[in-house]
């Protein structure tokens, strides 16, 4: 189920890429892509309250680009290396104790801090989670 | 003798260096692939010549969609490659080892892992294959080619690595370090700077880890375990909780052994590290410095066992147990 939930939102994430109006250009690397779906769907079953699921999202599709994001980050941003890196910790301790709710929290500032470095890192803005919305 | 330490953590980033291969550093090097491919990616952070040692490689395959290489077991081949002064024309065969797969400690793993290699996702287990001990009679770059089987057929990639004449950082038979490092509490000590998980004005997290200084610790005349990590700031790939692996130890062995965690960053933004720190993994004349690692100190005051980059939940426990019998 995870797995068709990662690939239906990533249609969507893609999609939303090319159209976004957002003032940066270009599309993400497909591994940030793949990273925000991962949260994504993450927070969407931490929310449904399947800690299970959550955390397959997180370390199969966002873990090791958050790790190559932050790597990145490091060279120039390290204020935002250090957001996200924050972020992620706190995701993968309330992970560690299998909290649905606190994962489900804690994931928003790991998206914003997702966003927000791959927007420095190579300029270009991902979109929102599916269940976002879009800002016109 | 006040030293701050600014250095760029751009060495934690696995493969990112060549490495000297001439006695300068031995950062891993990791070749590149086809996607699908197997890549090896060599973990140990100071490998040196003339001792035993283990070396720790992680096995994915290439590609956005890259999947592990998990459980069982792997061989690996070395061969002598040169160095870059003077490189060989062919590769002098080295040793040929068995390699355990190890967990990154912090995952929920099945009791019983599957005997045999297998593709893996990360939430089925991450790791990298372990051989102990492994002794390169040179230093200089090597080649190891790690070969597993996976579906009845056998696979292989290769890495590339330098061993340096001695370790750069500090070493079984070393003395250790007598560090003053910071405990909570204390004047020029942000609760950051014991521990990176710790709010602003807030508590240590993991207390039992923060009551001595290494020196006091060696101190009392017990072993004493030391983990220098940070827990927020990791970059490496295989990051794990492996502080929490320590004080876990540290409370089902209080009393035994002493127990102390180093906390990687005075500043992580500013890239200040504590200068206890520096003294155990970025000692004078080191290009970077890589985390975490794990020490184990006798009773005698000198180092009898560390771990780089990965130690399974095992490993330190099994390390205790010697330390402490």
């Amino acid at each position: 189920m995870a797995a068709v939930l990662v690939l239906v939102t990533a249609g969507i994430l893609i999609a939303r890429s090319r159209h976004d109006d957002a003032p940066t250009s270009g599309r993400a690397s497909s591994a940030y892509v793949r990273a925000a779906v991962g949260l994504c769907d993450a927070q969407a079953a931490a929310a449904a309250g399947d800690a299970a699921s959550a955390r397959s999202a997180f370390f199969n599709f966002s873990h090791q680009a958050l790790h190559d994001l932050a790597r990145r980050l490091e060279d120039g941003h390290r204020d935002e290396a250090a957001r996200l890196l924050l972020a992620k910790q706190a995701v993968e301790a309330d992970l560690a104790r299998a909290a649905p709710a606190d994962v489900a929290r804690d994931l928003g500032p790991l998206l914003d801090a997702t966003r927000r470095g791959v927007v420095r890192v190579e300029g270009t803005r991902l979109a929102p989670c599916s269940n976002e919305g879009v800002t016109p | 003798m006040k030293r701050t330490v600014a250095v760029l953590l751009g060495a934690l980033v696995l493969g990112a260096c060549g490495g000297g291969g001439d006695g300068s550093s031995s950062a891993p090097t990791t070749t590149t692939a086809k996607a699908g491919e197997l890549i090896a990616q060599v973990a140990s952070y100071d490998l040196a010549a003339g001792r035993d040692q283990r070396v720790i490689i992680g096995l994915q395959t290439s590609g956005d969609d890259a999947r592990l290489v998990s459980f069982g077991t792997a061989r690996f081949a070395f061969a002598y490659l040169g160095t870059k002064q003077a490189p060989s024309t062919t590769p002098v065969p080295g040793p040929t080892v068995d390699a355990r797969w190890i967990a990154v400690p912090g995952q929920q793993l099945p009791t019983t892992l599957p005997a045999e290699p297998r593709l893996a996702e990360p939430s089925d287990g991450i790791g990298v294959y372990a051989a102990e001990p492994v002794r390169f009679d040179r230093a200089g770059y090597w080649r190891a080619v790690v070969t597993v089987s996976l579906d009845g057929r056998e696979r292989s990639a290769e890495a590339t690595m330098a061993v340096n004449a001695k370790p750069v950082v500090v070493a079984p038979g070393d003395p250790a370090p007598r560090t003053e490092n910071l405990l909570p509490g204390a004047p020029d000590a942000p609760a950051k700077a014991v521990d990176s998980r710790a709010e602003d004005g807030g508590s240590v997290p993991d207390p039992e880890l923060h009551t001595l200084t290494v020196a006091q610790a060696l101190a009392t005349g017990r072993p004493t375990m030391v983990v220098i990590s940070t827990p927020v700031f990791c970059v490496s790939r295989f990051c794990g909780p492996i502080t929490d692996s320590v004080a876990a130890l540290a409370r089902v062995n209080a009393g035994r052994m002493n127990f102390v965690h180093i906390e990687v960053w005075r500043d992580f933004e500013k890239r200040q590290l504590n200068k206890a720190a520096a003294e155990w993994i970025y000692p004078p004349g080191a290009e970077d410095a890589n985390e975490p690692w794990v020490f184990v100190i006798g009773r005698d005051g000198v180092v009898s066992r560390r771990f780089d980059n990965v130690a399974s939940d095992t490993e330190l426990a099994d390390a205790v147990r010697a330390a402490t019998g």
